[in-house]
């Protein structure tokens, strides 16, 4: 009975300890996975976007308050695809949290020159935001979360900036190797459902020359897909790319008219079975690209 | 109209100005959005003049301001331009969200009060059109929204979240104008209580359940009249009206709600929202009685009264941009447990890109005590301008 007293103590040292790891909450698990790299066990991280699911379009639960309410730091995509973090933030009442916008020093493609309004769909006025999809933008977006863990836990800077490194480092040898392997992709055309690639494209060598959507968030037309059929046909496109929250039925139609194949890339962390990890994530879709391309 | 056609100028030229001031502090914009909600209805109901006859309405535009007042607190603004009330401020509140102790929130100014969940929500929310009769019959088409200031918290439970709030407000609501102006309204009305607890946990993937019980305590007017008090009124000096305090009753409403949520995949998902309300409150029944010598005197006899009413609707998503689903809407008056109103419908949406335009057709079939049943129909066309809105539980 003595020993009751001090087993409890240990238990609430253990448990002190335990939740005395920088609690992290990101927007999406491509950031989490980043920092969940760099952060080592030093880092407790949870994402509130699921990775196979739609990040444009995430509920705001009390759920997720809750759990951004016990965070230190908020990781956000930023360019307009997460301003459903906002509300969540706002709704945690958590004066203590530092939120980061990722898309600090990310060299930004595609933005709209001149005015944005919603006639051109659900276009985003400061670039394409699914920059996470380069994996030399993975390195970027390391070291602003080397940065802000370092400013908001100094104890363990150390240990987050040789994690960084580290990071790099496989990075760097694999970014090697998939540039090697995509190299039967260099200059493909393909069309893709949503404009959710073009960082893919770039690190990879590939072209997206159509969208199944005629523009940003709207639903595929008859006419536009007819258009489409042509410039595939014209193009002799491969593949279509399909994000797995959208819907098959168009790609397969598509796919049925010209003889192309629909791939189901994973456009984040989690959003295939195997992809567990940020590195994870480009060895799966070059897999399945390069199979799509019959090499 | 005259009423909307003066007020309109006023509303305008503030929406101007803050234009004009917009793009030199560009930075630190509010955010600004327009609502229009244009209605085509027909009814059936009996002794309504147009009845049967289509009825074209600019039901509304709500014009919606908000953002950050600064890193601690933030501000919204919502007006409604409509024919009948002219231009009326549905919300304008401000709420510190954080820096208060125990992740305390402070809400005040004049908003809709937390009570049940279809009331703090903007009719634009609604795909069955029509506010639910309860709150209708209690607080008016406006539904229960008054002045006041609130704390509120979220606690986390497990992986569950707990809410809850407390709120002073200036009258709850139950009061209306048309109240204030009968002779027996208290002078002074008495301040109002709410509060509410909501509990959301999540039960699987994808699938949520959100209760809530939430309450409100406030001031009534209690007079009824009874038939032979109209016939023979009291006379002024009776001493019996001029004893007669009837600032001094209360009611209490008490609402339970659910909500279950199963969103399948980005396009389609199914949803059950129900509501149920309880009204007690206490009424004093004014009888006039005719004596020989000619006075009239009135008694006034306390009378206890519960009424309910309850909101069901279930609705599907399918194929992304289309919504349907059934209710069923209830409501007992609260002085006369005798009549009640009751309401099935059918409804169907189809939003062509996202929020900004939504076509909505609501059919209804109404029964009312003493009246014949009757159908109505709406088809409503919402189209907003402005920053995207985050999808809600």
């Amino acid at each position: 009975m003595r020993r009751t007293p001090i087993t409890l103590l240990a238990v609430l040292w253990l448990a002190a300890a335990v939740s005395a790891r920088l609690a992290i909450v990101a927007s999406t698990t491509d950031l989490a996975a980043i920092a969940r790299a760099v952060g080592g066990d030093e880092v407790q991280v949870g994402s509130l976007a699921r990775g196979d699911g739609n990040p444009h379009n995430v509920e705001v639960l009390p759920s997720s308050m809750v759990e951004v309410a016990r965070a230190r730091i908020y990781l956000k995509v930023g360019l307009g695809l997460d301003p459903w973090a906002q509300p969540i933030i706002d709704g945690s009442r958590n004066p203590r949290l530092r939120v980061v916008d990722c898309s600090r020093g990310v060299a930004v493609m595609n933005v709209p020159q001149g005015k944005v309004d919603a006639s051109m769909g659900d276009v985003h006025p400061e670039g394409n935001p699914h920059y996470w999809l380069d994996p030399a933008n993975g390195l970027v977006v390391a070291a602003t979360i080397r940065d802000a863990l370092c400013e908001a836990d100094p104890a363990h800077a150390a240990g987050y900036r040789s994690g960084c490194a580290a990071f790099e480092t496989r990075m760097k040898e694999a970014m090697a190797a998939w540039r090697e392997r995509a190299r039967p992709l260099q200059g493909l055309p393909v069309v893709s459902f949503h404009d959710s690639w073009p960082y893919l494209a770039r690190a990879f060598g590939f072209q997206v020359v159509g969208f199944v959507e005629p523009r940003p968030g709207i639903e595929p037309t008859p006419s536009h897909t007819a258009e489409l059929v042509e410039l595939i046909k014209n193009r002799r496109v491969p593949i279509i790319i399909r994000e797995p929250y959208y819907s098959p039925r168009v790609p397969q139609r598509l796919a049925s008219l010209t003889g192309a194949r629909v791939v189901a890339l994973a456009p984040s962390v989690g959003g295939a079975k195997a992809v567990e990890d940020y590195m994870a994530l480009f060895e799966h879709d070059l897999d399945l690209l390069l199979a799509a391309k019959g090499k | 109209m005259s009423r909307i056609v003066r007020r309109l100028p006023a509303a305008l030229g503030g929406l101007l100005l803050l234009a004009a001031t917009a793009g030199a502090q560009a930075p630190v914009n509010p955010d600004l959005s327009a609502i229009g909600d244009w209605r085509a209805s027909s009814s059936g109901q009996p002794g309504r003049p147009c009845r049967g006859r289509l009825d074209l309405q600019f039901h509304e535009l709500e014009l919606a301001i908000g953002g950050p007042l600064n890193p601690y607190a933030r501000a919204d603004f919502k007006l409604s331009l409509n024919e009948e009330e002219g231009v009326d401020i549905e919300e304008a509140f401000l709420v510190l969200q954080r820096g208060l102790p125990w992740g305390l929130q402070l809400k005040a100014g004049k908003c809709l009060v937390d009570l049940g969940r279809s009331n703090v929500q903007h009719p634009h929310r609604w795909l069955w059109i029509e506010r639910p009769l309860m709150f209708q019959d209690l607080f008016g088409e406006e539904g229960c929204k008054d002045t006041g200031a609130g704390l509120n918290s979220l606690l986390p439970l497990g992986s569950s979240a707990l809410g809850l709030s407390l709120n002073l407000l200036d009258q709850g609501g139950l009061l209306t104008e048309e109240a204030l102006d009968s002779p027996f309204a208290p002078a002074v009305v008495e301040k109002a209580f709410s509060g509410r607890v909501s509990l959301f946990k999540p039960l699987a993937n994808r699938l949520n359940l959100d209760l809530g019980l939430s309450a409100l305590r406030a001031q009534v007017n209690p007079v009824v009249l009874t038939e032979s008090y109209e016939a023979l009124p009291a006379t002024p000096g009776d001493p019996l009206l001029e004893d007669f305090q009837p600032a001094k009753r209360f009611g209490t409403v008490a609402v339970a709600d659910l909500k279950l949520k199963w969103k399948r995949d980005e396009y389609s998902g199914l949803s059950l929202v129900v509501e149920a309300l309880q009204h007690r409150h206490t009424v004093q029944d004014l009888t006039a009685t005719a004596h020989p010598d000619g006075a009239v005197t009135a008694v006034a006899v306390d009378r206890a009264l519960t009424s309910h009413g309850l909101f069901a609707a279930a609705e599907g998503r399918f194929l992304k941009r289309w919504d349907s689903g059934l209710f069923y809407d209830y409501s007992q008056s609260a002085t006369a447990a005798d009549l009640q109103r009751h309401a099935v419908g059918a409804y169907a949406a189809f939003s062509m890109a996202e929020e900004t335009l939504r076509f909505s057709l609501a059919l209804r079939h109404n029964v009312e005590s003493g009246a014949e049943p009757w159908d109505s129909a709406t088809l409503q066309v919402l189209f907003s301008l402005g920053p995207h809105k985050p999808h809600e539980f």
